[in-house]
């Protein structure tokens, strides 16, 4: 209730500062907007830019979760690897990310760049959330399997699971978000051709800010979308166990 | 083969808790560790379940398969009593064999419940049952009656006893009268 009230409130002062500006180059009202997004939404090109962005981001995005973790479980493992991979995570992270869109379009197909660019956002965070939540597995616990001469695999299910979902789901969530902002934004520099970047350059090269409006609210919830689907099946999965 | 102890030095810092410390621990046997609080009990167990190094000193006849009550529960949050259990001994024992031990032991209505939702008492008696179907060659017991009531103690001594028989079980307490009741040798520390 709370929630909706606030985007009411948010919509209602949108609708007020349109209609002071009164210019619609330089903001339209929410109502051009959704008129934009019902003439948009029907359409086969629609479809098939959304599918195009949201396919290649979030395959970035799945990629950066599972070598992220992956390579902290090796770090958490071997220190060595940790020390050699810790330029590459801090590089990453300090990177301006149009640095390395530009550097990829040297490199990659300007279609894949999205990818690329996703995966790159998520894989440090990922890594770092996940290291940190396997130094901070209960040492007590681990020596208890120790002792007791527990097998890997449930060690994984009994002891590293529970603690890493709250790592986990935390590094997921924030690095989804980021996946669809550095992404997109990627497409809008590479401009592929039937992804939501193209629309959105397209939207600014005929000064159609009811389009770009209208694509940016695409882009919030498909990342919402995704981010709500995501949590729900992660926790499902990570939370599946024996009912005693 | 029994166990050997010659010698066992340990400090923590400046601070010295075993000095020189001898034993013979029977196989096969009960053997209680009995000391006031500090007098490195706890530290001792610890250095024979592999948990410690001694500074100084030999031990020979450990057994590669150990189990343990720990001084803490050390039990996975938010698993159920069943599923603690079975994390040391797998498939191998039956949830029907689990279950019954649970409820000998007063766990029958708590099976299912996290062990982060268990009493004190409770948590302590899982751990028990865990150390004691992990079905290894020597038990490590670390003051394992704590928190537990007068009757509880009575009926968990008497389960300890009937399914660690032949077994070496070696057990820390600063309580003469456990020690008296798991009838065992004795070895009193400080």
């Amino acid at each position: 209730m709370e929630k909706a009230a606030a985007v009411l409130a948010a919509l209602l002062l949108w609708q007020l500062l349109a209609m002071a500006i009164n210019n619609r180059l330089l903001l339209v009202t929410p109502f051009v907007v959704l008129e934009r997004l019902f003439r948009m939404i029907p359409t086969g090109d629609f479809w098939r830019s959304v599918a195009f962005s949201v396919s290649r981001i979030l395959s970035g995005f799945l990629i950066g979760s599972f070598i992220g973790t992956l390579l902290a479980v090796i770090a958490g493992r071997f220190r060595i690897a940790d020390i050699l991979l810790r330029p590459y995570m801090a590089a990453i992270k300090a990177t301006p990310v149009a640095s390395f869109i530009i550097l990829c379009l040297i490199w990659l197909n300007s279609r894949n760049l999205s990818v690329f660019i996703s995966f790159l956002m998520v894989l440090p965070i990922v890594y770092t959330n996940v290291l940190l939540g396997i130094r901070s597995t209960d040492k007590q616990l681990l020596e208890m399997a120790d002792l007791f001469n527990i097998g890997w695999w449930r060690r994984l299910r009994y002891i590293y699971i529970p603690h890493l979902t709250p790592y986990i789901l935390s590094a997921c969530t924030v690095s989804i978000g980021l996946s669809w902002k550095a992404g997109v934004a990627a497409e809008v520099i590479g401009i592929p051709t039937g992804s939501i970047g193209e629309r959105l350059y397209e939207a600014k090269e005929y000064f159609s800010t009811g389009d770009l409006f209208a694509w940016t609210l695409v882009i919030i919830a498909l990342s919402i979308l995704a981010e709500k689907i995501f949590v729900k099946t992660l926790t499902y999965l990570l939370n599946l166990r024996e009912t005693y | 083969m029994d166990i050997r102890l010659d010698n066992i030095s340990k400090s923590f810092g400046d601070k010295k808790v075993l000095t020189n410390f001898s034993a013979v621990i029977k196989k096969g046997k009960v053997t209680c560790i009995m000391g006031p609080s500090g007098c490195g009990k706890t530290t001792l167990l610890n250095i024979m379940a592999g948990l410690l190094t001694p500074d100084e000193g030999n031990i020979t006849g450990i057994p590669e398969r150990k189990s343990a009550v720990f001084q803490e529960e050390r039990l996975c949050e938010t698993f159920g009593a069943i599923s603690n259990v079975r994390i040391v001994c797998g498939k191998n024992v039956k949830i029907e064999t689990i279950k019954e031990h649970l409820n000998r032991i007063g766990l029958g209505d708590s099976l299912n419940k996290p062990v982060n939702r268990l009493s004190g008492g409770m948590r302590r008696r899982v751990s028990i049952v865990r150390a004691v179907l992990a079905d290894r060659d020597i038990l490590f017991l670390d003051e394992p009656f704590k928190g537990l009531d007068k009757d509880t103690k009575i009926s968990v001594m008497e389960y300890i006893k009937e399914y660690t028989k032949g077994k070496t079980v070696i057990m820390v307490t600063h309580d003469k009268k456990e020690a008296e009741a798991m009838e065992g040798d004795l070895i009193e520390m400080g």
